[in-house]
């Protein structure tokens, strides 16, 4: 249907209400937060950002310490996910679960490469509804060297030995991952 | 718009932050505790924060309120997308109207399409920071967006910005289709048919300003 001309389908007969409401509310939270009338925006603290980053970097043991954890469950969840291939679907779900609260806090203490393998796992992994034997070896490849990175405790981009990991990681996703588009 | 330069003071703020990942959650509570939020509440999945909105919609108080929802998207029970859609289906203004942030690793165009067309708010792809969050906190309160309710959407306004457009025109909506209403004052639409039924707002107020409609649907050939 051209040049603004109705859908005779969805328009409202006489006396029947508009299809559409656009709701204006006031904005209450600004009030709440002590925004000024003029409506200009305000801004955070930056005393407050850096109590909050403070805060991050004293739970950097703790973040390795859940780390370590989450990769031991991967790695035992992966090893069930070979075992029994009737309860496949349930084990990988979990991987994408366990791997995406890597993800999540990877970035957040420096474990950049961690985080990028997190995501790369997750994206290989969700688009398969059943993964064949090589694609299972792809996944605990990802696996594998995020116990590298962390056994290492390789930060950053990971340098020359991150470098590599990931340049083999993402050969095996691009030759063995799902068919997009 | 320059900024006041005033610091805004989160402690009359209340968040609901769902998660299942224990840590992640108590992480993301550190972080809105180190900016001042108030009051912070958590729930280890849909299921659980439904029932905590549901105890908000019945209380009656002021700064008992949830002001605010962080949840993830991949949860179980009920996930982050089915909590936003019971969120903005509630029969309370108190909760379908919540500013609602999805945080997810899977940030693709289709994971967002599919937040944002069940009305959510704001979206945070992780990996979280506090930057992340402090961002997405000042968009909430510094950029809201009207409410739309269409026969198969209700939430935030999807287009966040409107662009000058030079092309055919192909609207299905003309302006007495759109109505804009004030806080409270708006009617059920029947989401089968697209038909408004039960209107609430009284006569009065019933008016629309010709030239925000017409600004409204306007807005749609952008869509």
């Amino acid at each position: 249907m051209n040049g603004g001309a109705m859908n005779d389908n969805v328009k409202p007969g006489p006396g029947q209400q508009p299809l559409v409401e656009i709701i204006h509310r006031p904005n209450k939270l600004r009030e709440k937060v002590g925004g000024t009338a003029d409506g200009k925006p305000g801004r955070i603290d930056p005393a407050a950002i850096m109590r909050a980053t403070a805060h991050i970097a004293r739970l950097s043991d703790a973040h390795e310490a859940q780390t370590k954890l989450d990769l031991t469950e991967l790695q035992e969840i992966y090893r069930r996910a070979l075992a029994e291939p009737q309860n496949r679907p349930v084990h990988l779900k979990r991987i994408v679960k366990i791997s995406d609260g890597i993800l999540t806090l990877g970035k957040t203490f420096g474990y950049d490469l961690l985080s990028d393998f997190a995501h790369a796992l997750n994206h290989f992994l969700i688009p398969l509804a059943e993964p064949n034997t090589a694609q299972m070896q792809v996944v605990g490849l990802h696996i594998d060297a995020m116990q590298v990175l962390v056994r290492e405790n390789i930060k950053g981009d990971g340098g020359s030995i991150g470098q590599a990991l990931n340049s083999s990681l993402s050969m095996a996703r691009t030759k063995l991952g799902a068919k997009r588009g | 718009m320059a900024s006041s330069g005033k610091y805004y003071r989160f402690d009359g703020l209340s968040i609901l932050v769902v998660d299942d990942n224990r840590f992640v959650r108590s992480i993301m509570l550190a972080v809105l505790k180190a900016l001042g939020i108030g009051k912070m509440i958590q729930a280890e999945n849909g299921e659980e924060a439904m029932a905590v909105l549901e105890v908000s919609a019945q209380m009656d108080g002021v700064g008992k309120d949830i002001d605010i929802i962080f949840a993830d998207h991949l949860m179980e029970p009920k996930d982050g997308i089915e909590l936003l859609r019971w969120v903005r289906a509630h029969e309370s203004d108190k909760i379908r109207f919540l500013p609602f942030v999805m945080m997810s690793g899977d940030a693709d165009e289709a994971a967002v399409r599919l937040a944002r067309d069940s009305g959510v708010t704001e979206y945070l792809a992780k990996p979280m920071s506090v930057m992340n969050v402090a961002s997405r906190l000042l968009s909430i309160i510094d950029k809201p967006r009207s409410f739309v309710r269409a026969p198969n959407y209700f939430g935030p306004d999807r287009r966040r910005q409107t662009l000058p457009f030079e092309g055919e025109d192909k609207r299905h909506l003309g302006p007495e289709d759109v109505r804009v209403v004030e806080d409270g004052a708006h009617m059920v639409i029947d989401s089968q048919n697209g038909m408004g039924e039960n209107p609430t707002k009284p006569a009065e107020a019933q008016e629309t300003d010709s030239d925000e409609v017409d600004d409204a649907a306007r807005q749609r050939v952008k869509a």
